[in-house]
């Protein structure tokens, strides 16, 4: 008698069941796989940014450190060292050289600025009008020899 | 058939047990992360950067700021144990690394090498340093080890001494502890954050597994009124003054009448903010607000400003100098002015005359009298925001004995505080109004809003405005050639103010060789747009001593400079362009003074 060689039925369900088993376990171990790139190639970037925001402070610190030192150099008494190291001293100008003015700017009245000023200006007007008749030249001396 | 059913489902049932284990471990570790590792979990402050405190110039100029900094520890124990060694060069030795360590800190070599070999003490202290190169050298594990660096902020006072009793100073712990660190301490500090997480079996963080990092809040930046270009000014002259005259200490306010605020507030002696433990007691006493002294003459300007304004006196009201007045009882004496048999008000405040201003402080009577020292803000508290203000010392008119009436309009038996002089004097300056000091002009929080910002506040007003004025005229005299302060005189400029030299109480008495000498002034006295105290306070018998002799000069010195600096334009030009320079001016106002000397004895 010639064995049935045909599958029995309930191997053939088995057979399909495993088949979708293994698919079920391959396609959670593709997902796994790829979960784990991604979570890799996530933590890669979180580094990056992490490296970066410590690269940003640093820069953010060492900007305030350069701000410090240099508003503790503009300071009144580092400004008057720093003068005097090259040798100027600085003081208020004097009065002559001050012209003080009210809101329409016009000069206060009796201040030595100005009426040094408007001298000066009087002598040259008077300089430049003044008519001259016979320039004199200057000659120059003849040499003497010895 | 059963056999093979069981070898197939027996992995599948485990691995979906294992599964739903691991995923609701994640799920759990997702939601609460610490359910259970508790022992592992850690909390820590995060402490907000301080606000900063600046200058009525502004951002650019910064009084006090905090500045991130490294701070360097030795480990010695570390140092042994590691071995440094650099790329194809044989290690490093102990020596050699202390001796980077120190040239990288610029630390005292010896110093360093003790340190290094000091293996029972871990974790000293080296230096906290702002440099990039020492910080790159000391993180070079080729070349250092055991050096432990840690991000601190540190409060930097960028103007060094500069205005240190109005900034204060902060503690270790970055609290303050004085000035307005102290008083704006909640303000400065802000809403520090916090860091939740995990450590290791060594207490360290695990920075991979944080949990959360509620970041801090900056604290706000406080603006002050005062100058720091004023400020130096101030204390400049200051300094001059102590050295000039031999005062022991000095103090000096420098005020806008029109408003109240404070320009420049100096105190001497004075502390470094960043070593304010070492600091003496008596260089930590802000001399302006937190102590109390007999004014002296400069009271009677008060006394002869209220009799006036009562309508009792006027500028030429004659009184006699007579001292043994039956009328009046025990007056006090009068020192060079005896001179003169009558002397009017207006002379009596040009010279300072103790007797006349006695009579009038006793015909106002004791309860008049007091009611105008208090109108002018004596006896309490004028309200400035910085920390430990004194009352002064003004007690109620029906506690005063016959003594005290007479003695009291000349400054003498009552104590005030130089922020009180200040504003008292600001009144007159202001046309009789009298207007709240203050000191901080606004704060703005970290996100550039303001919180608080100052408007000007009056604070009464103790004499009318005709009043102020006639002040303003009788005090002029006083920076005259005929007054006690001509060396209180500035070309070009009107000065209203009033000289005092009160004499120091020592072991129950008036000392009559200890002094604190006080000039208070106004300029231009027309328009005034400074108010500037000045007082010197002398510890040994000096020569200059009085009021216009030694505080006058420093005043002039710090009038001059901060008239220049404001542009403040001259109210008496005509001066100017008598004089070649203030030498010649001061010869010449001492000639005149000489002259009216001579002519009057």
């Amino acid at each position: 008698m010639r064995k049935n060689r045909k599958m029995p039925k309930k191997m053939s369900v088995m057979a399909g069941r495993s088949v979708q088993i293994g698919a079920l376990i391959i396609t959670c171990f593709a997902m796994v796989i790829l979960n784990m790139l991604a979570s890799s190639s996530c933590k890669q970037l979180e580094n990056t940014i992490g490296e970066k925001k410590r690269q940003i402070d640093s820069l953010e610190d060492s900007y305030k450190r350069e701000k410090a030192n240099w508003e503790k150099m503009l300071t009144p008494a580092n400004l008057e060292q720093a003068l005097l190291r090259h040798g100027l001293a600085m003081k208020f100008p004097k009065t002559e050289q001050v012209v003080r003015m009210d809101a329409a700017g016009r000069p206060y009245p009796g201040q030595r600025s100005v009426a040094r000023a408007t001298q000066r200006n009087k002598a040259a007007q008077s300089a430049k009008y003044t008519p001259v008749a016979n320039p004199v030249r200057r000659m120059a001396a003849p040499r003497t020899r010895r | 058939m059963r056999g093979e059913n069981w070898r197939f489902w027996f992995p599948v049932v485990l691995l979906l047990l294992f599964a739903g284990y691991s995923s609701q471990k994640l799920v759990r570790a997702h939601v609460n992360p610490n359910v259970d590792d508790i022992d592992y979990t850690f909390e820590r402050d995060l402490p907000g950067c301080r606000g900063s405190i600046y200058g009525s110039l502004g951002k650019s100029y910064p009084l006090a700021k905090s500045v991130p900094l490294w701070e360097y520890r030795l480990d010695p124990v570390a140092l042994t144990n590691c071995v440094v060694k650099p790329k194809g060069a044989p290690p490093r030795t102990r020596g050699e690394i202390s001796d980077t360590i120190a040239e990288a800190l610029g630390l005292d070599r010896v110093k360093v090498r003790k340190m290094v070999y000091n293996t029972a003490n871990r974790y000293q202290f080296l230096a906290m340093s702002s440099d990039p190169v020492a910080h790159k050298t000391l993180c070079d594990s080729h070349l250092v080890a055991g050096v432990k660096i840690e991000d601190t902020q540190v409060r930097q006072y960028l103007q060094g001494r500069l205005l240190s009793h109005v900034l204060g100073s902060v503690n270790a712990e970055s609290v303050g502890s004085a000035g307005i660190e102290l008083r704006y301490n909640r303000e400065l500090t802000g809403v520090p954050g916090k860091i939740r997480g995990m450590k290791d079996a060594r207490r360290h963080e695990i920075y991979d597994r944080r949990i959360e990092t509620i970041a801090p809040l900056p604290g706000a930046d406080i603006y002050l009124t005062i100058d720091h270009n004023i400020q130096y000014e101030v204390e400049s002259a200051l300094k001059w003054g102590l050295e000039e005259f031999g005062a022991a200490s000095g103090w000096c306010v420098v005020m806008n009448p029109a408003t109240g605020a404070i320009l420049a507030l100096a105190s001497r002696p004075d502390f470094d903010p960043l070593a304010f433990g070492r600091a003496s007691d008596a260089a930590k006493v802000n001399r302006v607000t937190n102590f109390t002294y007999e004014p002296g003459s400069v009271m009677k300007v008060i006394t002869v400003a209220g009799a006036i304004d009562m309508g009792l006196v006027r500028a030429d009201t004659k009184y006699t100098t007579n001292r043994n007045d039956e009328r009046y009882y025990r007056l006090p004496g009068d020192g060079s002015h005896v001179w003169e048999p009558m002397m009017t008000v207006g002379d009596a405040v040009v010279h300072s005359s103790n007797i006349v201003v006695g009579k009038i402080g006793s015909d106002m009577g004791p309860r008049n009298l007091w009611t105008y020292m208090t109108r002018f803000g004596f006896g309490a508290k004028t309200g400035i925001e910085l920390p430990g203000e004194e009352f002064g010392i003004l007690p109620p008119w029906q506690k005063w004995d016959k003594v005290k009436w007479s003695r009291a309009p000349i400054g003498q038996g009552v104590s005030v505080t130089a922020i009180q002089l200040c504003s008292a004097y600001q009144a007159i300056a202001n046309n009789g109004l009298r207007m709240k000091p203050y000191i901080v002009d606004k704060i703005v929080d970290y996100r550039g809003e303001e919180v608080y910002r100052h408007t000007p506040t009056p604070a009464g007003r103790p004499i009318k405005e005709s009043t102020a004025r006639e002040m303003r005229k009788i005090m002029l005299g006083v920076a005259s050639p005929a007054g006690t302060a001509r060396r209180a005189a500035i070309r070009g400029y009107s000065v209203a103010g009033k000289t005092g030299t009160a004499q120091k109480v020592v072991n129950g008495h008036y000392s009559d060789s200890l002094f604190r000498a006080t000039f208070c002034g106004m300029v231009p006295a027309s328009d005034p747009k400074l108010v500037i105290l000045v007082t010197l306070d002398f510890d040994e018998k000096r020569k200059f001593h009085q009021g216009g002799n030694s505080s006058g000069p420093v005043f002039r010195r710090i009038a001059t400079g901060l008239l220049r600096y404001l542009m403040i334009p001259p109210d008496r030009p005509e001066e100017l362009s008598d004089f070649d320079d203030d030498d010649e001016y001061d010869r010449i106002m001492e000639e005149r003074a000489q002259k009216i000397g001579n002519a009057a004895q």
